[in-house]
């Protein structure tokens, strides 16, 4: 399997699936703080079975994964109750739930991005927009803000990374 | 938690904001190879780099839609009050976009064009390299204007289909109008084509925005990624998207090829007939259904009426300037 087949698997197949991830997770979880790493984990699990072979059902693979890491850490953390881990059936985890169209999906996009935009603080924001919106060069952002240019780099660096964390996050309004 | 975990949380922040930073770095534009074989070598160095890059970059290409304004997609009827609750910053942006590319719309019209014309005859071909390293690749009976001037360039296609690579250049845009609608270069490759009312753009690579009108709205605009094909006829405009192997097979005609995919044979014969002084004519609307898929040399419809003797038993008889096809 090429690398870069493995990677449009994951990019097509599982990064859609984080929210739904993340909140069977949280669910069977109960520090907040670490679900973000167990998700870079089950990710990272993903692809490197994947690079062996891709997955028929990616969905079923992927909570698997997750569950067994719940219970990896369970044992580690030394708790003893293993039905804090959520069953995998009672959380009903459709295998074959069919995607969105693709203009239903484009729409969807869109609002979960002004959404994500909107949680970004001002200055991240500002910057973002001016280079998404009006395509305008690192320098150009740094004349217009005031700022140098290693500044401006940094806020959209910052933006990029939390634009990522908040459009993955169904949550209304989203944790802190 | 502990000082383990603690490590591992940290370790995932600090990750996320590296592969934020080469995706912020990669948009500038002295991106070179250098920096790309040093990106290539991080990614490679661990699953959780490679990991955190994909995951942020799917969503950075993704916000290239807040161009758009308004939710992506043709006949949206806005949910009530939604234009209010839009924050007012993405208004102003729209509003700058829009001021910018009207401003250079009517200095052209102001410095009278001198266009030179370029025309393919039927069956041939032409490409065109441009004094910027742009090339545009001319299909058959074709027929452009290009006016390159200090701060913009501009192509008109008037007939036909032509391929575009353009060197991007933010100072001097790179626009291609089809009577009312108009294509703008953010970095790409791109097909047009045109014929008569409907307008088609695939776009191959980079990103470019369509404008579904002569002084497009912001809901009149589409920013295009890979993939997208989009379609305009008469009011009608369609956004579709396309395997990258579809794409390609639809851009056959830049050797000379015609692809076809389940194409019915009135298809096929319309297809022949662009790049053909003979015409065909399928004279039979049964035999007009029925369709074939394969690759056939565009300037031989032989080819083709071989085809329909061979596999569908169908009477070829040419006549004066015309090949007709029969039961």
């Amino acid at each position: 399997m090429s690398r870069a087949e493995v990677n449009a698997w994951f990019v097509r197949e599982v990064l859609p699936l984080e929210a739904a991830l993340q909140r069977y997770l949280r669910h069977s979880w109960r520090s907040e703080s670490d679900v973000g790493d167990m998700c870079q984990d089950v990710f990272v699990r993903a692809i490197e079975a994947a690079r062996k072979e891709i997955p028929h059902a990616t969905k079923p693979f992927v909570f698997a994964i997750a569950r067994n890491l719940l219970i990896n850490r369970l044992h580690r953390k030394q708790i003893v109750s293993i039905e804090a881990v959520a069953d995998l059936d009672s959380f009903a985890i459709a295998a074959d739930e069919p995607l969105p169209d693709r203009s239903v999906m484009a729409r969807q996009d869109w609002r979960k991005l002004q959404t994500a935009l909107a949680r970004l603080p001002e200055r991240w924001r500002d910057a973002v927009v001016m280079r998404k919106v009006e395509g305008l060069s690192r320098k150009e952002i740094a004349r217009r803000m005031g700022l140098a240019e290693a500044t401006v780099a940094q806020h959209l660096a910052s933006g990029i990374a939390a634009l990522t964390d908040y459009f993955n996050d169904d949550r209304e309004g989203g944790a802190p | 938690m502990s000082a383990d975990d603690l490590r591992r949380v940290r370790n995932a922040r600090e990750i996320q904001a590296e592969a934020a930073s080469w995706i912020e770095v990669r948009d500038c534009e002295d991106w070179s190879c250098a920096r790309q074989a040093e990106l290539e070598a991080w990614l490679a160095q661990s699953p959780a780099h490679l990991v955190a890059f994909l995951r942020a970059e799917a969503v950075w290409q993704r916000a290239d839609r807040l161009r758009a304004l308004s939710p992506p997609g043709p006949m949206m009827v806005p949910p009530s009050g939604s234009a209010s609750s839009k924050p007012t910053y993405l208004r102003v942006a729209a509003a700058l976009v829009v001021m910018c590319f009207a401003g250079a719309a009517s200095l052209a019209l102001l410095q009278a064009p001198k266009d030179k014309t370029y025309s393919t005859a039927i069956g041939a071909r032409q490409t065109l390299t441009l004094s910027d390293g742009s090339k545009i690749e001319l299909n058959t009976n074709t027929s452009l204007r290009v006016a390159y001037k200090k701060g913009s360039r501009n192509i008109w296609l008037d007939r036909g289909e032509a391929f575009f690579d353009v060197k991007h250049d933010e100072a001097r845009p790179f626009v291609v109008t089809m009577g009312n609608r108009r294509v703008i270069d953010l970095g790409t490759k791109f097909n047009i084509r045109r014929d008569d009312a409907r307008i088609q753009v695939a776009l191959l690579e980079g990103k470019a925005r369509f404008d579904s009108a002569q002084n497009a709205k912001p809901s009149q605009q589409t920013i295009l990624t890979p993939g997208d094909v989009i379609t305009a006829t008469g009011q009608a405009v369609s956004l579709k998207r396309k395997a990258a192997a579809e794409l390609a097979g639809q851009l056959g005609w830049r050797t000379g090829m015609l692809v076809f995919e389940q194409a019915t044979l009135a298809d096929v014969a319309r297809e022949y007939n662009r790049y053909n002084r003979t015409q065909l004519v399928i004279a039979d609307p049964a035999a007009a259904r029925l369709t074939i898929s394969g690759t056939l040399p565009a300037n031989d419809p032989g080819a083709f009426t071989r085809l329909a003797t061979k596999f569908f038993n169908l009477t070829v008889k040419p006549r004066e300037g015309e090949i007709v096809i029969t039961r």
